[in-house]
């Protein structure tokens, strides 16, 4: 018998893991690259834009009015490329199975490169990750991948992209699963390791082997100094706190400005940060040249406190306005500069001999990084690759620890989560996060469900309420929520005789939600802390909402599947 | 006949690897091509701000050279230049951590620069105390890769070494880095000159002249040399070196008194020495009496001066001495030299115990003493 040779195009077929490969490699080069031209294309505009010796004049009108160009340009088109990167990068990879528009990517290195470069205190390691991300999702949409593929390639194109901008390549891969995956386990370690190391090889071979800093040899001179790591670690938690809280408020603030102010607000920061540069120019930027001085003991005490508190307000500035850039350098840089100021105080007041004020800088960038980013392990390794030695590991881990219970105790929530929570994007936590099997929100919720307008009456509220069993009613227009109407509430409100009260005036706000991938767990608690109405809304926008789960549809969907269950069972026993 | 679809899609995903690999290459090379025109932009910048630097420290303005300099790394970090310029300005406004730090980061990238050496070493030094890593790291410096046309400098690296050793009470070892360079510095006036001080300050005083003389011998018409010259063979009781020395210093510089008090002593010296090579035995013996006589007369005034019984009576026994001396010098024969000798040590003994119980002794006393010492092995 003879095998009929297949035909060229089915010899060159490739299969899709071939591709993903493939891809793996090329996203890990090209992100790299965008990485090092965005750092490149920062550092060009940053001497176009203020020259070799600025005057005041042009501290001041630089920042604010690049920052009109860059309001325009994301107000009217790329409103997705303000802020980090790394939260929309996570919001994506998690809730549109990694789908990033390309414009994104285009728009952040556009914005950021114009923003960074005309002085705002941002970095560029959260852009270069949402460029990297936009690129790697441009890029499976083309060989149209299945949809977990192409969801797989944002977390390697982060760790690539992390990799090439910070140089530190194994702190990239755990950046990539510890924050966009949220999974250190994840599979998809191989191939977020191979796009790091791929991407490290195109930056080192076109910047140079370079470190980023030049961090001293580390000592733990004796062991009673690991309490002043603690006090590190305790100083470095309360400012983490005071950096996400004031962030968080200052955002809101903006947030809350009427809409037409949104194409300023940027200049408003803009102004800002010019007069904050003409006073303390150091802060400018990704600022890197002052977090090697404070490694190397070259700034005094007092520089450093007040480069630690300007540098603290001017990102919360830049970041609140609605700029582009990100808060991984800025977290870097305030850490180097209060771990230099405790490590100061205890050289100079410790009664035991201590190391010198760059070994705690170094420990504090750490520390500050864990505080605030919330990603502890790739602080550890991030820090651990910087100096290349095991004795810091100790001091580090204690430092960082303390930050990051202090941090997350006093704000649950972490700061790229509660940046996206202000966008009404809800991430999952890991609580929330169930096996692929389990039963989910989706599969028990119901889709029929009925919404009161705001500006109804309770007179019509009662009437629904009276053709329904239902206690509790949702409240809001067009598929969007605002709260809930109790029907006790309303009845009482009919009774006294103003029956002509809007609802709205009757809506419960502080109503709890789910949404569609929390567990049947945590759709029952919240349930019961309604009046048995428990809206189900979608990640991407909360106030969208999906549908609703009452105690009936709980006990419908339990039926269903048993009698589902009963019946495969009873099938399985008749066939075997 | 139609293609079917799927092999189409197929091909498609290879040409698009392959395009994409293609624009990955391209945009490396873009990229690339971008990082050299930054660095070499980066290069002007930091010449710039080295410049200024350096004008900055010319005029004294150290934190001002700090924050140039500064500027000039962040630009190009690799140039040892510039590192070095930072470090030397950082170590010069005792910001000590971070220039040790930069330091040693240069020296972990060529531990043979003789630059970086030297400024670590200066840093050693500039740290109280800390000799041993000073001399370690001078050493390194001077035996670092110099280049051809700076062996001058290394020279003079050699010189401060020296100077800090001499600063720091190591004279042995200052000596025989001496050694060394006696041996090595072009043979100007200048280099003998700076040679000879820093023997004088090692205590070295024959080697110091032997320098002196050198530098005479390539330039004599320097007064201070002659002078030092002259001190130093008058110290090293080399009189008739130190007369033509402190003479023709006078000859060039007629006013100075102190080289005139001198050399007033030096030919009273060598006009009254008994035991100058040469001398016939009746001039030593003329000489001797004369220094006697000289001496009686000082002990006379001094013992009609003095109160002290003790003193006195010491001055008495050496009086009766010097009779006894005279009387036996009064003899028609020439003395011997040991009687020479002796009458010598009478004259220094007579000198001292004057010097000691009536003070200040005239030119001529000076004279005595300084020959007594001299021949009692002291120098004078």
């Amino acid at each position: 018998m003879s095998v009929t040779p297949l035909p060229l195009p089915q010899k060159l077929r490739l299969r899709e893991n071939h591709i993903f490969f493939a891809l793996i490699i090329i996203i890990a080069v090209l992100a790299g690259l965008s990485a090092v031209l965005f750092t490149l294309a920062i550092r060009g505009t940053t001497y176009l834009l203020f020259g070799i010796s600025p005057s005041s004049l042009r501290y001041l009108l630089v920042p604010t009015l690049m920052s009109l160009v860059t309001g325009y340009l994301l107000l009217k088109f790329f409103p997705d490329a303000r802020g980090s990167g790394v939260p929309q990068t996570e919001a994506a990879y998690r809730l549109r199975q990694g789908d990033i528009p390309g414009r994104v990517a285009f728009g952040k290195f556009l914005t950021g490169v114009l923003c960074i470069g005309s002085g705002h205190s941002m970095g560029r390691e959260g852009p270069s990750v949402q460029i990297g991300a936009g690129l790697a999702s441009a890029i499976g949409k083309r060989f149209n991948l299945s949809p977990a593929r192409a969801q797989s390639l944002i977390p390697v194109a982060a760790a690539a992209a992390l990799s090439a901008a910070f140089n530190t390549p194994v702190a990239a891969v755990l950046f990539a699963l510890e924050e966009i995956i949220g999974d250190m386990n994840a599979p998809l370690i191989g191939s977020t390791v191979v796009a790091s190391v791929a991407s490290v090889i195109v930056e080192r071979s076109i910047l140079g082997n370079n470190p980023i800093f030049h961090v001293p040899q580390y000592r733990l001179v004796h062991p009673a100094e690991l309490i002043a790591y603690l006090v590190l670690g305790v100083v470095g938690g309360i400012l983490s706190l005071a950096f996400c809280k004031g962030l968080l408020w200052l955002r809101g603030l903006f947030r809350r400005m009427p809409a037409r102010t949104r194409l300023f607000q940027p200049a408003i920061g803009g102004l800002a940060i010019g007069v904050i540069l003409i006073f303390v120019p150091q802060v400018m930027g990704v600022g890197y040249e002052y977090v090697d001085q404070a490694l190397n003991g070259g700034l005094l005490l007092k520089t450093m406190a007040l480069l630690c508190v300007v540098k603290l307000v001017a990102t919360m500035i830049s970041y609140a306005s609605g700029n582009a850039g990100g808060i991984f350098a800025p977290s870097l840089y305030f850490g180097a500069m209060a771990g230099g100021v405790i490590g100061t105080l205890m050289h100079r007041f410790a009664p035991f001999p201590t190391g010198d004020s760059g070994a705690y800088a170094l420990v504090g960038m750490g520390t500050l990084f864990a505080g605030i980013i919330r990603a502890p392990m790739t602080s550890v390794f991030m820090i651990f690759e910087l100096t290349q030695d095991y004795q810091v590991f100790v001091p580090l881990m204690i430092a960082n620890m303390v930050s990051f219970v202090i941090s997350k105790r006093y704000q649950p929530t972490s700061l790229y989560h509660a940046l996206l929570q202000q966008d009404d994007v809800h991430l999952p936590t890991p609580g929330a996060r169930m096996p692929a099997r389990s039963w989910r929100a989706l599969d028990i919720m119901s889709r029929d469900f009925t919404m009161i307008p705001p500006d109804a009456t309770a007179k019509s509220a009662l009437e629904v309420f009276e053709g329904s069993s239902w206690q509790s009613l949702l409240v809001g227009n067009d598929g969007l929520y605002v709260g809930l109407i109790q029907r006790e509430r309303v009845e009482e409100v009919v009774n006294r005789g103003a029956a002509e009260t809007v609802v709205r005036d009757l809506v419960r706000m502080d109503c709890a939600h789910a949404h569609p991938d929390h567990s049947l767990e945590v759709v029952l608690e919240r349930l019961g802390k309604n009046s048995g109405i428990l809206p189900v809304v979608s990640r991407k926008h909360v106030r969208e909402v999906l549908g609703i789960i009452t105690p009936q549809t709980v006990m419908q969907f339990v039926q269903k599947t048993w009698y589902e269950t009963a019946e495969g069972t009873n099938r399985s026993a008749t066939e075997f | 006949m139609e293609v079917p679809r799927v092999t189409r899609i197929l091909n498609n995903e290879i040409v698009l690897l392959a395009v994409l690999s293609v624009a990955a290459f391209g945009v490396f090379i873009f990229t690339r091509h971008m990082s050299t025109l930054e660095r070499q932009l980066n290069a002007k910048i930091a010449a710039v701000w080295f410049e200024r630097g350096e004008q900055y420290l010319k005029a004294g303005e150290t934190n001002k050279a700090i924050r140039s300099f500064r500027s000039a790394t962040a630009k190009v970090e690799d140039d040892p230049k510039y590192t070095l310029a930072l470090a030397n300005a950082l170590a010069a406004e005792k910001h000590t951590q971070e220039a040790e730090s930069l330091l040693f980061r240069l020296r972990e990238a060529d531990a043979e620069n003789p630059d970086v050496n030297l400024s670590l070493a200066r840093l050693a030094a500039q740290q109280q105390g800390d000799i041993q890593e000073a001399v370690r790291y001078y050493q390194n410096a001077l035996y670092g890769r110099w280049p051809g046309d700076q062996l001058d400098q290394r020279q003079q690296v050699r010189f401060e070494l020296v100077r800090f050793l001499l600063a720091h009470q190591q004279q042995y070892l200052a000596t025989s880095e001496l050694f060394v360079l006696q041996n090595r510095v072009p043979d100007s006036a200048a280099a003998h000159i700076e040679i000879a001080k820093l023997f004088v300050e090692a205590n070295d005083l024959p080697h110091a002249l032997q320098e002196y003389a050198a530098a005479i011998r390539l330039d004599g018409s320097n007064v201070e040399t002659l002078t030092a010259a002259g001190q130093v063979a008058f110290q090293l009781g080399n009189y008739q070196q130190a007369e033509e020395y402190l003479r023709a210093a006078l000859e060039a510089k007629p006013d100075s008194q102190d080289t005139r008090h001198l050399l007033t002593l030096t030919r009273l010296v060598l006009s009254a020495d008994p035991l100058l090579r040469h001398l016939t035995s009746w001039d030593r013996k003329n000489r001797l009496r004369a220094a006697i006589e000289l001496s009686k007369t000082r002990l006379e005034s001094c013992l009609s001066q003095t109160p002290d019984d003790k003193a006195s009576a010491e001055l008495q026994s050496l009086k009766a001495e010097a009779f006894a001396t005279e009387a036996m010098l009064r003899a028609k024969s020439p003395p011997d030299t040991d009687t020479v000798r002796a009458g010598v040590d009478l004259v220094f003994r007579m000198q001292q115990a004057a010097s000691g119980a009536c003070g200040r002794p005239s030119e001529a006393d000076q004279a005595l003493l300084l020959i007594g010492r001299q021949h009692n092995g002291e120098r004078p």
